[in-house]
């Protein structure tokens, strides 16, 4: 039954992605070709020596001075082939741009979403069960945590920890005299592949700083959550029922309470991971990192649409996936949702 | 023989607004293999009496005061881990609702397995596994060999009740503490489920502890029944002799609010007024101020509960002590 779920799931998710993906990147197109200003104009900016000629020549070059309709018939006609196009700022096809960035998001993405869980399961648990001061004491801390932007928390960080303790670097992915021959994009793998700690070393103590940025307002959150779960299914028949079963207090808490309290949680730490996988654009931007939400915006001011389409497209993609992982995690986990058409 | 011996018990809620004196002094023994019936209206304490013997009373609940005589041990003396062997292995309990009671996310057979692990370590998974199919057939669930992987959800009420008996079965207990467990079901499979109870304590031998605030049932199915107001105690006795005989003004009241034995319509309802606030009790006699044959001493001094002619029979009135004297 779980097995004919899954595939049913993943089926529905892959095929509700299509349309949604070409709905984004449309869009996005009608958009850019609505606010003021043209990719031609943003490349040459501020430029006075730029005769209006050789903007004209540009312009024809890449096909802006053709009627809405038509370059609108172009996009289609290249969407369909899977391709969105020619970034204007770097003359690379766009998704080939965007691709290159997305180790450096994800990898970063996988440390927030650690450090997240790492804070919040425990303190979470240790909340419910605690209950008075302690559970007071982290629900306030939460409070705070979610509270801050976490561009502010990253210039907490970077003040307290980079400038202050000069303990950790507060810029890039790795040290400017190291070098790692790319494999996967991601240095930590790619340090460990090629037996090189010192690029490992570098590479984890440059994404401490931005994985907390982006993790501690996730795990404020999700502390608040699971703590609320857990405090009311502890309250649950089911619960006392178990005690009056003789269970241990460590089964009735670890294995009937947490189960039944993660699986409201799941949901929303997929959401976070979304947001992570589509890249922050201000932890980013603060520490340097090359990721794929930085892209965006700059391809955005730049009016580089077809980099806007492809980081947009690519963001819906991962935002379904982490759908799909929890759907997935909540078919294993809630065996209500089971067998349900 | 006496299995469960309860002294003077006193259990309260320690809460905002005052401590409830749930159970306020309640003398009782249960002897092995009996049917006893605790009766009395909703707010009485009966709850809080029968999870204070597993030692369950959520907080801020707590037991203030006497002793649980069980085979001759206090348990209340017990350390906690003690206790935890009790319970679910010599005691267990069953609840009013058994969807709440079971846990969603685990089958019917890991929540029988466990169960039995939890109190005999050294039974394989494979033998524990064989048993908990053996318990649902007990208890008489068709199929059980498919459904021992089921989940709660899939089960209907009723079945769902059986299950939740099967798991109280799991190791043999002693005693059975159920707590109105047929209250969510309709009459037809409340019916099935007691009479269940009932040959299964023959078959086991066990003593069950049946709360209920029905009188047709505990005519139908109890040897002794036992009846609460406000805390106590204040009638018990062979279910034959409390039912044909009735002593308590309240005893009478709940009886007169049945029209025919046995039916289902033997809800306690009709008694004018309600169960007072047990956070601040009526002095003397709690029921004085509803009862139809209060008089001088009532509303001052605390009747005692007293044995009176008849196997067993104790009744806590004033109106039993004057004849008496
Ligand atoms: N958690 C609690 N906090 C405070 N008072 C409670 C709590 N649980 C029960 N009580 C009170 O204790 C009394 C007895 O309740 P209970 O044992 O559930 O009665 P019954 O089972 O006879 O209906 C009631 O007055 C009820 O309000
Ligand atoms: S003691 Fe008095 S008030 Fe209480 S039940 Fe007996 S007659 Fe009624
Ligand atoms: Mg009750």
């Amino acid at each position: 039954m779980l097995d004919s779920d899954l595939l049913r799931l993943i089926g529905r998710r892959i095929v509700g992605l299509i349309p949604v993906m070409f709905g984004i990147a449309i869009i996005v197109f009608l958009v850019f070709s609505f606010v003021p200003g043209d990719p031609v104009t943003m490349l040459i900016g501020k430029q006075s020596d730029v005769s209006e000629e050789f903007i004209q020549q540009l312009r024809h070059k890449y096909g802006l001075d053709r009627p809405l309709y038509v370059r609108f018939f172009y996009f289609l006609r290249q969407l369909i082939h899977g391709d969105v196009g020619i970034s204007y700022q770097f003359n690379r096809p766009a998704l080939e741009v965007v691709l290159e960035r997305l180790p450096a998001t994800v990898e970063l993405a996988f440390f927030a979403l650690a450090v997240a869980i790492v804070i919040a399961i425990p303190a979470g648990i240790f909340a419910a069960l605690k209950g008075g001061a302690v559970d007071r004491g982290i629900v306030g801390l939460s409070v705070v945590g979610f509270s801050m932007p976490n561009f502010w928390i990253a210039m907490l960080l970077i003040l307290v920890f980079g400038t202050t303790l000069k303990v950790l670097p507060i810029s890039g992915r790795l040290d400017v005299t190291l070098t790692v021959e790319r494999v996967t994009g991601f240095y930590i793998l790619d340090g460990i592949l090629a037996g090189d700690w010192e690029v490992v070393r570098s590479a984890l103590s440059h994404i401490i700083l931005p994985a907390l940025s982006l993790g501690i307002p996730a795990a404020a959150l999700i502390v608040r959550l699971l703590r609320n779960n857990l405090i009311s299914v502890l309250g649950a028949e089911f619960i006392r029922a178990a005690r009056a079963r003789g269970l241990r207090e460590s089964a009735v808490i670890y294995k009937h309470a947490l189960r039944n309290a993660l699986i409201p949680t799941i949901n929303i730490v997929a959401l976070q991971l979304g947001f992570f996988l589509t890249g922050s654009f201000f932890v980013e931007t603060v520490f340097a990192w090359p990721g794929m939400g930085r892209l965006a915006v700059d391809a955005i001011y730049a009016r580089d649409y077809p980099v806007v389409i492809a980081a947009v497209m690519i963001s819906a993609l991962f935002f379904v996936l982490s759908n799909l992982l929890a759907d997935i995690l909540i078919l294993v986990t809630d065996p209500r949702t089971r067998g349900v058409r | 023989m006496t299995l469960l011996e309860i002294r003077d018990l006193k259990v309260y809620y320690y809460a905002f607004d005052g401590v409830v004196k749930a159970v306020d002094g309640v003398s009782l023994e249960l002897e092995s293999g009996e049917f006893f019936g605790l009766i009395g209206e909703s707010g009485c304490g009966k709850s809080t009496l029968g999870n204070a013997i597993l030692r369950l009373v959520p907080p801020p609940g707590r037991v203030a005061g006497g002793s649980i005589y069980f085979q001759g041990e206090d348990i209340l003396q017990l350390p906690e881990d003690r206790m935890r062997e009790i319970r679910g292995d010599r005691i267990s309990m069953i609840f009013q609702d058994p969807t709440a009671a079971l846990d969603p996310v685990y089958t019917i057979g890991d929540q029988i397995v466990e169960t039995i692990l939890a109190h005999n370590p050294e039974v394989s998974r494979k033998d524990a596994e064989a048993r908990a199919i053996e318990l649902l057939k007990l208890v008489g669930i068709p199929g059980a060999e498919a459904r021992v992987h089921e989940y709660p959800h899939q089960f209907s009420g009723g079945m769902r009740q059986r299950a939740v008996i099967a798991i109280a079965l799991a190791n043999n207990p002693e005693l059975l503490i159920a707590d109105e467990p047929t209250t969510n079901l309709d009459v037809t499979i409340e019916a099935q489920i007691l009479t269940l109870l009932d040959e299964l304590r023959r078959k086991l031998n066990m003593s069950i502890l049946l709360i209920t605030h029905n009188i047709g049932i505990v005519a139908e199915y109890t040897d002794r029944v036992g009846v609460m107001y406000a805390g106590k105690l204040v009638e018990v006795g062979r279910t034959v002799d409390v039912l044909t005989d009735p002593k308590h003004p309240y005893t009478r009241g709940l009886l007169g609010a049945i029209p025919g034995r046995g039916g289902r319509k033997g809800r306690v309802t009709e008694i004018p007024g309600t169960v007072p606030n047990l956070a601040n009790p009526p002095p003397g006699c709690r029921f004085h101020p509803r009862c139809p044959r209060r008089f001088d001493p009532c509303d001052q001094e605390e009747p005692a509960l007293v044995p009176l002619p008849g196997e067993g029979r104790m009744v806590a009135c004033h109106l039993y002590r004057r004849l008496e004297s």
